[in-house]
């Protein structure tokens, strides 16, 4: 049985979930976006909306990885467009969290780490957001084709001819060579 | 993962489980709310709410209650109960009878500790120490191994969002 229904509920459980999970969100957060302090408030935002969306998650649909990948995306690209709507003059009125020097350090580590998926994310930002979702999840993120159509709620099929199509369009003009598993 | 949090990670958990706390408290909220996404200043301002509850419920006919209580488990762990901000020192010695070192200050309004005023102290193992606050005031599970020789005990708390609890060296 899953725990994660209950994390919202359930202070322990969540916890678990919440340690077990904290590195890979981070990591996503990391490949995404370049401040520290912005990718705590998001790595929050995550774990809130896991907290909020727990009961709903059905283990018959997909992966929990798949799961969490869809609400880290949707909390990751409603900051986007809020940024857009707002400017980032105005990006989070009130402040960011504020880091301490030992969680500050290690948060520049991984953003450094992931310097390189954060340009090659930056390379596939030219396709349409439908095929660029899915070459972001599988190329970016190494998910397999199967968690990432979970994650953009569409069949695997329909994932495996947005990706090719994907790659096509994207031809020799950028880097994207990070192996992609197609999963049958 | 069973690597130590930092201090980021540490204090987002408490806050996290001080959310699910609440939910698990109130269930028809919990199944009955759909979509949406809290986010970390609305989170924070939940907190402003819930402490301010807290606080609001000091009737004069309840000043003789007392504002704190402060007990030992068995296995050495010590509770802390703070229904109001007020006798600070008499909780921190109340601490201290416990063994506790501690340091125990209520803000005014809106004021936090200033930055690096603290040296924050790794938490033991697997620790106990919990810290959750709401309607039902502010409570502390301390650990008995995360306050060590030459560590402190720091509650920090104000009239807003920002109530902290750490361990000092």
């Amino acid at each position: 049985m899953s725990i994660v229904w209950d994390v919202g509920t359930d202070p322990d459980l969540f916890e678990r979930f919440y340690r077990e999970h904290l590195d890979e969100v981070q990591r996503f957060v990391a490949r995404r976006v370049d401040d520290p302090h912005a990718a705590a408030d998001l790595t929050a935002d995550i774990f809130l909306a896991v907290i909020e969306s727990a009961q709903r998650y059905d283990p018959t649909v997909g992966s929990q990885r798949a799961w969490l990948f869809g609400i880290a995306r949707h909390v990751v690209h409603t900051e986007y467009r809020r940024r857009e709507r707002h400017g980032r003059a105005v990006y989070r009125l009130g402040g960011h969290r504020v880091l301490e020097a030992d969680a500050l350090e290690q948060a520049v580590e991984r953003l450094d780490a992931q310097a390189q998926a954060r340009t090659l994310r930056d390379q596939i930002a030219v396709l349409a957001p439908r095929l660029r979702d899915v070459l972001e999840l599988v190329a970016v993120d190494q998910l397999s084709v199967t968690d990432a159509a979970t994650a953009l709620g569409i069949s695997p099929n329909a994932a495996r001819v947005r990706l090719h199509r994907a790659r096509r369009q994207l031809g020799d003009s950028t880097n994207v060579t990070t192996p992609v598993e197609v999963s049958p | 993962m069973n690597r130590q949090l930092n201090s980021f990670e540490s204090a987002l958990l408490c806050e996290l489980r001080t959310v699910v706390s609440d939910r698990a408290q109130e269930p028809r909220r919990a199944s009955s709310r759909v979509g949406g996404v809290v986010t970390s200043r609305r989170l924070v301002l939940a907190a402003a709410a819930a402490t301010a509850v807290a606080l609001t419920v000091v009737l004069p006919g309840a000043l003789s209650s007392p504002a704190y209580a402060v007990q030992e488990g068995p296995s050495g762990d010590v509770s802390v109960q703070i229904d109001r901000l007020e006798d600070a020192p008499r909780l921190q010695a109340a601490l201290s009878a416990l063994g506790v070192n501690a340091q125990v200050q209520y803000l005014g309004d809106d004021m936090q500790c200033s930055s690096g005023r603290y040296q924050p102290a790794p938490s033991a193992p697997n620790s106990r120490t919990r810290f959750t606050f709401g309607s039902n005031g502010i409570r502390v599970e301390l650990d008995r191994r995360d306050v060590g020789d030459g560590q402190t005990l720091v509650i920090s708390a104000s009239i807003s969002s920002n109530v902290q609890v750490s361990t000092s060296e």
